[in-house]
């Protein structure tokens, strides 16, 4: 047969491009699913060993997965869906390629979902060393959680995690990032946040605190947590309320590890830790806080209390007349509305003419807790609060935000706050129950 | 002289797509970082100061080609200084798109090597995207600009909803302190990147393909308008979500953008949707780079057609391409060399144009 020398041209261009199709199924950058090991979590720890570290990978085991997901899972099970490598290195890279000695598998970190670090190394030297190769690499995406262990290493806490209900990590890290969105007790904070934070003159970033509960811990027994009889609970249970403090909660049975609180990072390093009420308060400073439940002290019945889903209505109002010599003032406003969700002290708190009463109590602890909190940061001489966002907007140059001096003057500032707060619904129930002996 | 034998005619919206995709895959590339490292938060800025020039510029451009209905900018050049300087000219600017071009294809190929292809060699990529070029120039203007307007409403709606959906990570403040580095860096900032819509010279070549000069016109002033608007969106959004030290340690600023976006467990990874509006609009915008190129050649030496003139520029093409040792290198010279580039691009017609107004006073009407 004989071409056209017109359609010659045409033969030539589709021939190559047949053979394009063939060349564009990527012989060199071939990654078939069944060869790659995704590795779903990272830690980080200071290693016994002089200026080495321990890198914990977490990894996948795909094949052990029930398809149905969210189904329940006992401690036998979970150790299936993946499986815990440490390796000691200089660095995660060499980490890295040291692992590929032992794994079958081309590691893959595509989902990597959470980097966790150590307390030792977030106190003592800090993270930004193992950051670089966090945002350099192109496996690694800017949007993995970073979390630190509030009293001990990343290890110990891929060594105790065992999920109430999810089988795969990928799903309980998203799952506990969605909680503590909900509840406020910390703030979630993903690797671009610490790196942008970072960056950023005038503010230090935080990062949420993960930790082990002893109290579970303990009733880890044989890869299964049995909870203890009540009478060793009631001894081993503290005299505090959960979330005040440091101290883990008064709590049996479920997973040993709860994420509640931040570490507050400046340079790099650890320098405070801030308790799940303060985390509350923070994130309102911040404009992170969208909602959550807190509980306060009846007005009228001691030891009693009532609780208020508290949400922002607006952003927060901040004026600072950093134009004046120091010390500055700062006056903070927060818009904050509430449904009442418990009378504990079946007091009648329900109309227009007692809410203010609520409300009062809500509004003095808020301030107060935000002096408190801001006070600690200033003694520190750090501003997790990003204040200086306030000031950036009215300045028009660059060069005048960053000699600043912010945090220097911000330890001297005097702080004012007030809380504009409104309950709008008391929920199911007008007035709380009523015993018609004691009316 | 015909662009090429049994040429047709271009439609308004082919033109101005093509125009688009021309003057848009720069941004791809490291522009953005350039932009936020120079001029700071107000970096958005400097996409419109831009266009005010490039709009007086076109209105010249518009006025000298009126006056030479039916021909093109080098045969206009002929008409003013003679043959030889339409071949001079023709060869300069053969070869400042040509350069473009190869700059261009070779970040983005080192783009491919670090994120989505790091063990394919760089000469795989390269080949086969000038063997992509060469095949959709041979065919022409005509099928270049249908392509990209076959294309433009789907990369168009995939371009806003992909940065949209990276919003939900921004923050407002990170536009302040509002004149950034202050006006003169700005303005620096501005001069640097004068260029930016400078391959709208391209329907100076073209010209004598559209049905009216009107049309040129329209087409020009639009293509202008629409794509400094996406350039100050693009820009906007980049400074948005990420802060000025941030922003500018960023390889391959956009693509970094469309990584952010994750919404939970079901709208996640969207950067494949980028990839796709990337590379449809680099591979037609580098095609055209190439097609112009030849083009320019062939008006050049009066040939009748810019087809044999495709290959051997392809081959010098790949060799600009590999010239750099380093992607660095090839960044950086990509950053400086455009500020030098936009002298022959914006001088020569504004020359030609003095050259008309003062010493050519006859008009030359289509026929």
């Amino acid at each position: 047969m004989k071409i056209k020398s017109s359609s010659l041209p045409k033969a030539i261009f589709l021939s190559l491009l047949l053979l394009l199709t063939l060349l564009n199924t990527g012989c060199w950058d071939r990654r078939e699913l069944e060869s790659l090991a995704f590795v779903l979590t990272l830690g980080i720890d200071q290693s016994a060993i002089d200026n080495q570290y321990d890198f914990t990978f977490r990894i996948a085991v795909p094949g052990n997965l029930d398809p149905r997901g969210g189904k329940g899972t006992s401690a036998e099970e979970m150790p299936d869906t993946s499986k815990v490598v440490t390796v000691t290195a200089r660095s995660l890279p060499e980490a890295i390629s040291l692992l590929r000695t032992s794994i079958e598998r081309s590691l893959d970190f595509r989902h990597l979902r959470v980097v966790i670090f150590g307390e030792e190394l977030a106190y003592k030297e800090g993270l930004l060393f193992h950051i670089d190769h966090l945002e350099r690499d192109p496996h690694f995406r800017r949007t993995i959680y970073v979390w630190i262990n509030k009293f001990g290493t990343a290890r110990d806490v891929f060594l105790i995690n065992m999920p109430v209900l999810e089988a795969f990590v990928t799903r309980y890290i998203e799952g506990t990032n969605e909680s503590i969105r909900e509840t406020g007790y910390a703030r979630p904070i993903i690797l671009h946040d610490l790196v942008a934070e970072t960056e950023e003159h005038h503010v230090d970033t935080v990062i949420p605190l993960i930790c082990i509960n002893p109290i579970i811990e303990e009733e880890k027994k044989d890869g299964k947590i049995v909870p203890m009889p009540t009478e060793k609970y009631r001894e081993s249970v503290k005299d505090i309320i959960g979330g005040e403090q440091m101290e883990h909660i008064n709590r049996s049975g479920g997973n040993p590890l709860e994420i509640i609180g931040l570490a507050v990072i400046q340079e790099g390093k650890m320098i405070e830790q801030i308790s799940g009420w303060e985390s509350r308060v923070y994130s309102l400073l911040r404009d992170s806080y969208r909602y959550g439940t807190w509980t306060f002290e009846d007005p009228e019945v001691e030891n009693k209390t009532f609780a208020v889903e508290l949400y922002r209505s607006r952003p927060p109002r901040v004026e600072i007349d950093w134009q004046k010599e120091d010390p500055v003032t700062i006056d903070i406003t927060f818009f904050l509305e509430g449904n009442v969700r418990d009378i504990q002290s079946l007091e009648k708190y329900i109309s227009p003419e007692t809410y203010p009463l609520l409300e009062g109590v809500v509004t003095k602890v808020i301030a107060e807790q935000t002096i408190e909190l801001i006070s600690k940061m200033q003694e520190l001489e750090t501003d997790p609060f990003y204040l200086a966002r306030f000031i950036r907007t009215q300045m028009l140059y660059k060069q005048e935000y960053i000699a600043l001096d912010w945090k220097k003057r911000f330890a001297q500032a005097e702080v004012n706050v007030t809380v504009d707060f409104n309950l709008r619904r008391p929920g199911l129930v007008i007035q709380p129950m009523v015993i018609p002996e004691q009316e | 002289m015909k662009i090429r034998k049994k040429d047709g005619v271009i439609g308004s919206f082919e033109a101005f797509c093509l125009c688009n995709y021309l003057i848009y895959t720069k941004m791809f590339l490291a522009m953005p970082r350039h932009l936020i490292e120079e001029a700071g938060p107000i970096a958005w800025a400097v996409p419109i100061l831009v266009l005010i020039f490039s709009l007086l510029f076109f209105y010249i451009l518009t006025n000298l080609l009126q006056r030479f209905e039916d021909l093109s900018f080098l045969e206009i050049i002929g008409e003013l200084w003679g043959s030889s300087m339409q071949w001079i000219i023709g060869v300069l600017f053969a070869f400042l798109f040509l350069v473009i071009t190869a700059y261009q294809l070779r970040i983005i190929g080192e783009f491919l090597l670090s994120t989505l292809l790091p063990q394919t060699p760089l000469s795989a990529v390269l080949f086969i995207m000038v063997a992509t070029f060469v095949y959709l120039a041979y065919f022409g203007i005509e099928n270049l600009a249908r392509l990209a307007g076959l294309l433009f409403p789907w990369l168009l709606v995939a371009f806003v909803v992909t940065f949209l959906l990276a919003v939900g990570r921004g923050e407002f403040y990170n536009f302040s302190p509002w004149l950034g580095y202050g006006e003169w860096r700005l303005f620096v900032s501005t001069v640097n990147h004068i260029g930016i819509y400078k391959e709208i010279l391209l329907l100076a070549f073209i010209a004598p393909l559209f049905r009216k000069h009107q049309t040129l016109r329209r087409t020009g002033f639009t293509s202008l308008i629409f794509v400094a608007f996406f350039f100050f969106f693009a820009m906007a959004i980049y400074i948005y979500v990420f802060p000025v030290h941030t922003g500018s340690e960023l390889g391959f600023p956009l693509f970094q953008l469309t990584r952010l976006v994750y919404y939970g467990a079901f709208l996640q990874r969207i950067d494949p949707l980028f990839m796709f509006v990337w590379a449809s609009i680099s591979i037609v915008g580098m095609a055209t780079g190439l097609y112009v190129s030849a083009l320019s050649l062939a008006q050049g030496a009066k040939a009748s057609d810019y087809r044999p003139f495709l290959f051997p520029l392809a081959v010098i093409l790949l060799a600009i391409a590999f010239y750099h040792e380093s992607s660095m290198e090839a960044v950086k010279n990509y950053r400086l060399f455009p500020a030098y580039i936009a002298i022959p691009f914006f001088g020569i017609p504004i020359l030609a144009w003095l050259w008309a107004l003062l010493f050519h006073r006859q008009r030359r009407q289509r026929q």
